[in-house]
């Protein structure tokens, strides 16, 4: 399950979508999500959705791809739908026992779920379509007015690159712990909720072990090549504004606008 | 390229180096731990291909990371290019001509993107983003992943990551790679490709220092230093080294396997490396 998290993963191209500016893209993702929970209605949903299909339509990253982010959350999503749906009161549409479905319920479920998913969609998109460098690159640039504050905003990019390089890494050793870990008969398929988290921990302690060592590794992998933080630093890719970025700037003012209007409808 | 330097030229001269770990007592005072390298004397000259031999615990990789000053001697000095290691103020002019590849090939690549790893050396030299450019895909060519470059690392073998890894080190244009046990974790024919491109680059020019515990790459080099519990045990050519089958016992090595099928077949003692022996068999 945990390979199919595809988010922080990139999708190698070359289409309009990969080759805006991060910080635009980054911008617009989070006014994607804000706005996502300013609807209220379906025609907003319906705005919101055109959107993103269209998007991913000019990104041509295939929908396949897209998809198996959801399927990694699709607990979480029917989880959120099952709770709204019989958690909120209204105008009763079924009973039994103690089990009650509103007409308010079924729509904030829907509604609910619906916004994860283009949440998720969405997000994803920014990844798949961003190289991991230009993402923490965009990052430490929209966070660099702050670093006057105190902000380390390089190295919380630097970070971020790093952890974004070391998920398949950790994923690999969690795998290999957990063989190792069976092949001495560890059990983590049986008994109850509590005795399968108590069994984790003849996984975790390894790993967070190998983890200090591979972070070590690192250390001295990135002191051999010159590594002394983020001043005198040169970029192989500066990321600058281009005309791609006015107009995504502007098609996101109309979106902007559309959602806002669609609450009026 | 103008001026011609001459072989003897030493680029890295190591003195009388010791290196001595500390360790921390229950009092939470330093004490002297393990010596891991004891009066060791060493040059290596410009443009050499000189491999490190020696036991596990012999002190190599130790030997390894004196060269480009990621550990500083106890006692003694290291000077590369004339640059003592042990001087704060120069540590990033060693660096910068010494470049390094480590053995785990997962533990030294910084970034996702098989070229933004390779961009991460000249970028914190401060390099010019149109040279890194071209220092980029001019050292993913030498390595033969040019064609990979947009690839996440993750979906690389282990052969391919080293040869990712040996590109971060090309692109800070050095004088000379340490490569410390780069095969070590490799499939025979990761192995090979390495080993390959290690002579391509010694071929153009840089100096390679290669660390290893496989006798047949060694063979290879015009030089092999052997070490023996953190002692220089001896310095010779490999054609040497190798007709000495005592001193290959003493420090507890192999011989390579095509020195081992000579000896059990009874060949010639003149023939000293792999490719003359595959050629007098072929002959027969």
């Amino acid at each position: 399950m945990i390979r199919d998290i595809t988010l922080g993963q990139y999708y190698p191209g070359g289409s309009a979508v990969h080759r805006l500016d991060a910080r635009t893209k980054i911008i617009a993702t989070l006014l994607y999500i804000i706005e996502l929970f300013v609807v209220n209605n379906f025609y907003g949903f319906l705005i919101a959705a055109a959107a993103l299909f269209a998007v991913i339509a000019v990104s041509k990253v295939p929908l396949k791809f897209i998809f198996r982010g959801l399927t990694a959350v699709f607990l979480i999503i029917a989880f959120t739908f099952l709770l709204n749906l019989f958690m909120v009161d209204g105008r009763v549409l079924w009973h039994w026992k103690f089990l009650t479905i509103t007409y308010e319920g079924l729509m904030r479920a829907f509604f609910m779920a619906v916004r994860l998913v283009l949440l998720i969609i969405g997000s994803s998109i920014l990844t798949l379509t961003t190289k991991p460098i230009e993402l923490t690159d965009g990052l430490e640039k929209l966070l660099k007015p702050f670093s006057k504050i105190g902000l380390p905003s390089h190295e919380i990019a630097l970070m971020m690159t790093i952890a974004l390089r070391f998920i398949p890494t950790l994923m690999e050793e969690t795998d290999k712990i957990i063989k190792a870990q069976q092949a001495r008969g560890a059990d983590f398929e049986s008994g109850n909720i509590i005795q399968r988290g108590k069994n984790l921990i003849p996984i975790l302690v390894p790993l967070f072990v190998s983890s200090f060592r591979i972070a070590q590794d690192l250390a001295l992998a990135m002191e051999a090549r010159c590594y002394r933080g983020g001043s005198g630093r040169t970029r192989m890719n500066e990321i600058h504004f281009r005309r791609g970025d006015a107009v995504a700037a502007v098609l996101m003012v109309l979106f902007l606008a559309g959602i806002i209007a669609s609450r009026f409808i | 390229m103008g001026l011609c330097y001459t072989q003897n030229v030493n680029f890295i001269e190591v003195r009388d180096l010791k290196i001595e770990f500390t360790k921390i007592d229950e009092n939470g005072a330093e004490v002297p731990g393990k010596v891991a390298l004891n009066g060791v004397s060493l040059d290596i000259e410009k443009g050499s291909f000189v491999a490190v031999v020696g036991m596990n615990g012999s002190g190599k990789s130790t030997l390894a990371k004196c060269f480009n000053g990621l550990l500083i001697p106890t006692a003694g000095s290291v000077k590369v290019d004339g640059f003592d290691t042990a001087d704060d103020s120069t540590i990033w002019e060693v660096r910068s001509r010494v470049g390094m590849v480590f053995q785990n090939p997962d533990n030294q690549l910084v970034s996702s993107i098989v070229e933004d790893d390779v961009a991460f050396g000249p970028e914190n030299l401060g390099v010019d983003p149109a040279e890194i450019r071209r220092r980029v895909d001019d050292a993913l060519k030498r390595v033969g992943m040019y064609e990979k470059k947009d690839r996440g690392a993750h979906m690389l073998s282990g052969g391919q990551k080293q040869r990712v890894a040996i590109a971060g080190a090309i692109a800070m244009r050095p004088d000379c790679i340490v490569f410390d046990e780069p095969t070590a974790m490799l499939d025979p024919k990761g192995r090979e490709g390495v080993m390959s491109i290690i002579k391509d680059l010694n071929a153009g020019g840089i100096t390679c220092i290669l660390i290893t515990h496989f006798m047949n790459e060694a063979e290879q080099a015009d030089r092999v230093i052997v070490l023996k519990k953190g002692k220089l045990l001896c310095d010779r050519t490999p054609a040497e080294l190798f007709s000495d089958r005592e001193m290959i016992e003493r420090a507890g090595l192999e011989m390579p396997p095509a020195i081992d099928i000579r000896d059990k077949a009874g060949l010639p003692e003149s023939l000293t490396t792999a490719d003359e022996i595959a050629e007098y068999i072929a002959a027969v």
